[in-house]
């Protein structure tokens, strides 16, 4: 009986307590919603690539299905795939949005990264500065 | 067999490459290549402050003009060349209505981008345009035949 108490909520709260693997602010959500509207595409996918002078960089694409080993997020009406070789460096990362007149960009504050580009656009994380250090 | 193969088109490829090949990259989109960009010109014995660029914008200029129309209007677009980034000069963009004396001053449709006087020796002949992609939109160096390597996210560089 304590058990099948415990498993109704786990399972009311399971789903509030499970952390996404990306956040979103208000701002990143709707620039993220009007993206997809001007094309009538139903997600984003969030990758990252190997460049730039500190490691990788993020790469965003429209995407039209998910794929099998996709995490999807799903946050203040939008979709986002995460590519899984993109999953372990970014998870926990919060995505912003800013606009200015001279640029407006999508601003990732991820708290894996050891290290940043000057520009901010490349990024390390651990697991990358062991493999980038025994390549060297 | 293969392996003579692509290191011979390996070869073949690297006597045909474009200079300073960090700085460009292939994913720029037909509208942001030079034709379609505002460029520094590089200086004639005759320069004179004012003297106009030889290739003009598409997307630089109606950028600006949006700007201007949302509040910015008579701005001009600064290029100055700050110590810093990765390879060791980085570009920096801001919006100015003030022009010095020793400014250079590129005209074009009735948007101006100005560059001072010593930043101008590092971006000679350089484009800049306002590059549009998914992540981000901004004003950038396109191409800048006085600078070699750099940053392949464009905002550092190294010069000759």
């Amino acid at each position: 009986m304590a058990s099948s108490v415990l498993k109704a909520a786990a399972e009311k709260v399971g789903p509030s307590v499970r952390k996404q693997a990306l956040s979103l602010t208000d701002a990143a959500a709707s620039r993220i919603h009007h993206l997809l509207n001007l094309r009538q595409r139903p997600f984003l996918r969030l990758g990252v690539k190997a460049r730039g002078c500190n490691g990788l960089s993020y790469t965003l694409n429209y995407a039209d299905e998910k794929g099998k080993f996709d995490e999807l997020v799903e946050d203040k009406g939008v979709k986002i795939l995460i590519d899984p070789k993109a999953l372990m460096h970014v998870i926990g990362t919060k995505m912003d949005f800013v606009d200015d007149s001279l640029k407006s960009e999508f601003v990732f504050i991820n708290p894996n990264s050891k290290g940043q580009c000057g520009c901010g656009e490349s990024f390390m994380t651990s697991s990358q500065n062991a493999r980038s250090g025994a390549g060297q | 067999m293969l392996l003579i193969c692509r290191f011979a088109s390996n070869r073949i490829r690297s006597s045909y490459s474009i200079p300073c090949p960090g700085i460009f990259s292939t994913q720029l989109s037909p509208s942001s290549l030079s034709i379609t960009s505002i460029t520094i010109a590089a200086p004639s014995p005759n320069q004179r402050l004012g003297s106009s660029p030889a290739i003009y914008a598409a997307i630089f200029v109606p950028r600006l003009k949006e700007l201007h129309a949302k509040g910015d209007y008579g701005k001009m677009l600064r290029l100055s060349v700050e110590t810093g980034g990765c390879s060791g000069f980085q570009y920096a963009f801001l919006l100015d209505n003030e022009k010095n004396s020793d400014d250079r001053v590129f005209e074009k449709d009735g948007v101006e981008l100005v560059v001072d006087n010593i930043s101008y020796d590092f971006v000679k002949g350089a484009t800049v345009d306002y590059v549009e992609e998914l992540i981000r939109s901004a004003f950038q160096v396109v191409t800048n035949p006085s600078a070699v390597g750099g940053c392949s996210c464009k905002s550092s560089f190294m010069v000759k």
